[in-house]
């Protein structure tokens, strides 16, 4: 199957939330400097070929010779799920905000199940319910933080606005999905393309709340 | 059925279905005996096996359980006794089970002409149950709704396809509980959307706002599936999920409903005289009046609450009345001369009334318009305190 444009960058960007965020977390306790400059090169080339992540990544794992042995799709969802770095952590400690953290922690976990639940339909359909409750519950907390924006922000506002109505827009997408996925078992890579795209949603909302609010 | 497998072809007696499309869904079977793919998922599809119609013992207590085999033959023998169904059955007409995602149907089938016996949809059927009585094979399907249930009693010639029906009816209960399920999540993506362009608030006199939108609950309360795996087919107990034709669950709809009836008290009604609303409703519905005067005597409150200038908006309170109160509700309103919509005593934009549980509905959880309504009377309850004593204010500030 060929990968679209679309997907590569959305597996470049998790590769770079996911997999390079935590590895470099890791590497700024032994040289701060060093990781700092890698961070800052790596979103500098991925900002300039978008895709350059994924395709790192993929050189790396060639050259390992396990390129062939997962599906790299898959296993971001399940890494989307349980790896956090300090980037994607709001650091406010009002009630507010440290809500809106563990909502998105929340939703990214039970996102993250999809793969090992979508083949036991009883099992999937709890995780379908519990992801619309995370969803909802998120949204509120996005909504709590709006409220909590000065008014005279308006360009924060809209912002943060803005960034909600696409999540939502993916949301749609996701359930989209899932109604392809029961009328078709094989649309299960759609499930979790889809799935990915809903967590990084969630990350982008909480890269916005830093950047307006932090 | 024990090892799990699929019933031999063979043993098929009177089923119709296309050899194709039973061998894919065979293959695709997963571990825990559940098909992935079923054979019913498309619009169109169906199954029709050969039964011997018995009869429909009527009055069924809804809390019966007919997974439990005593308690069908105790029921089956009493409609015996009161001649709701024959002491045997002669299978001298052609009786022809056709089952849907959406329905079972029974008919006789006669040459080419069909006759309808009934037709009972997915989402009523509370239990179907395989019982095999010194030979007799027996299939009861529980129906109906929270008042009264029904049992179809059906036999079967033999104890396979008894139990292939029992199993085909769980994949159709698999495939509404599916369907329900991501309808949900639609529904809670759409409010959570129509929630960023303004859900309906109040404000109160210190200018903060207060949501009227209920506390977070996903909106899928009681109705669950029980799902058994296919190799105890002869037992399968279903809850029903309410879930219309439509498409759309009814519980999103009520809540919509509701939502939709509070923006108009908003703009007509003060703060406080939503939080008398609120406690006067949730008074009517939790109602057990010893007399049935003191129910007149609430209703009195609200009349007096909406007054002359907006008793119209009384008619819009009806799919929010509890059922059994509901004709009390209704002939309270004729008294008053308020008409209603269309001139009918049936819900606005013909909606069903609320509350009219289906008889899955079995369980004490709050539905999701339960908790809408305590979420507003909560928070109502906090504006009302927030306010304070306006007088002493009014005092203390002058």
């Amino acid at each position: 199957m060929t990968m679209g444009d679309s997907n590569k960058n959305l597996y470049a960007k998790m590769i770079v939330d996911v997999v390079l965020g935590p590895v470099l977390e890791k590497l700024e306790k032994k040289d701060v400097s060093a990781a700092q400059t890698l961070r800052a090169a790596f979103t500098k080339v991925d900002n300039t070929l978008p895709g350059f992540a994924y395709d790192y990544v993929k050189g790396i794992l060639k050259k390992a010779e396990i390129h062939d042995k997962f599906d790299l799709c898959e296993t971001l969802l399940q890494l989307g799920g349980s790896q956090d770095c300090e980037e994607l952590r709001i650091s406010r400690q009002e009630p507010t905000f440290q809500e809106l953290n563990k909502c998105a922690t929340a939703l990214k976990k039970i996102l993250s199940r999809i793969p090992e639940q979508i083949y036991d339909r009883k099992q999937f359909l709890e995780t379908i319910k519990e992801i619309a409750s995370a969803i909802k519950r998120l949204l509120d907390a996005v909504n709590r933080v709006i409220a909590e924006v000065p008014a005279a922000d308006n360009g924060s506002k809209q912002i943060l606005e803005d960034r909600k109505k696409e999540f939502v827009r993916y949301s749609k997408k996701f359930s989209n999905m899932l109604k392809e996925f029961f009328r078709d078992t094989n649309q299960n890579q759609s499930v979790f393309i889809s799935a990915n795209y809903l967590i990084y949603q969630t990350n982008l909302i909480l890269r916005t709340v830093k950047q307006e609010c932090c | 059925m024990e090892n799990g497998e699929w019933f031999n072809m063979d043993s098929m007696d009177g089923m119709r279905r296309q050899q194709s499309n039973y061998e894919v869904v065979n293959e695709s079977r997963n571990s825990s005996g559940y098909s992935l793919q079923s054979e019913f998922h498309r619009e169109s599809d169906h199954s029709e096996y050969q039964v011997q119609f018995a009869g429909i013992i009527e009055d069924i207590q809804v809390h019966v359980d007919i997974t439990n085999r005593t308690e069908v033959l105790r029921m089956i023998d009493r409609g015996k006794m009161e001649q709701m169904i024959p002491l045997k059955v002669s299978g001298e007409r052609n009786t022809i089970l056709s089952l849907s995602r959406y329905n079972i149907k029974l008919m006789y089938r006669d040459h080419s002409a069909e006759t309808l016996i009934i037709r009972v949809p997915i989402h009523e059927i509370a239990a179907v149950c395989y019982v095999n009585d010194d030979g007799v094979h027996i299939l009861a399907v529980k129906y109906g709704n929270p008042e009264r249930c029904s049992l179809l009693v059906l036999y079967c010639d033999t104890p396979g396809r008894a139990e292939r029906i029992c199993s085909d009816v769980a994949q159709c209960f698999q495939l509404v509980y599916t369907d329900a399920v991501v309808q949900l999540l639609e529904d809670t993506i759409g409010r959570v959307e129509n929630s960023s362009t303004g859900s309906p608030t109040i404000n109160n006199e210190n200018g903060r706002k207060y949501s009227l939108e209920g506390q977070d609950n996903p909106g899928f309360s009681a109705s669950q599936l029980s799902l058994t795996d296919p190799r105890n087919a002869s037992k399968t107990r279903s809850r029903s999920v309410a879930n219309s034709d439509s498409g759309q669950s009814a519980q999103s709809y009520q809540a919509e409903l509701l939502r939709s009836y509070l923006e108009q008290l908003r703009n007509k009604f003060s703060v406080d005289e939503l939080a008398k609303f609120s406690t006067l409703l949730k008074q009517i519905n939790e109602f057990s009046p010893k007399n049935p005067m003191d129910l007149q005597a609430v209703f009195k409150e609200v009349f007096q609450l909406y007054g002359n200038e907006r008793k119209h908006l009384l008619a819009g309170l009806c799919p929010f009345i509890y059922e059994k109160h509901y004709d009390k509700f209704l002939e309270f309103l004729k008294k008053q001369g308020i008409s209603l919509d269309n001139g009918t005593l049936s819900s606005r934009h013909s909606f069903p009334r609320m509350y009219t549980r289906s008889v899955s509905d079995m369980t004490t959880d709050q539905s999701d318009i339960d908790s809408v309504l305590e979420g507003i009377s909560t928070q109502l309850a906090q504006i009302d305190s927030n306010i304070g004593d306006v007088p002493a204010y009014l005092n203390y500030a002058s």
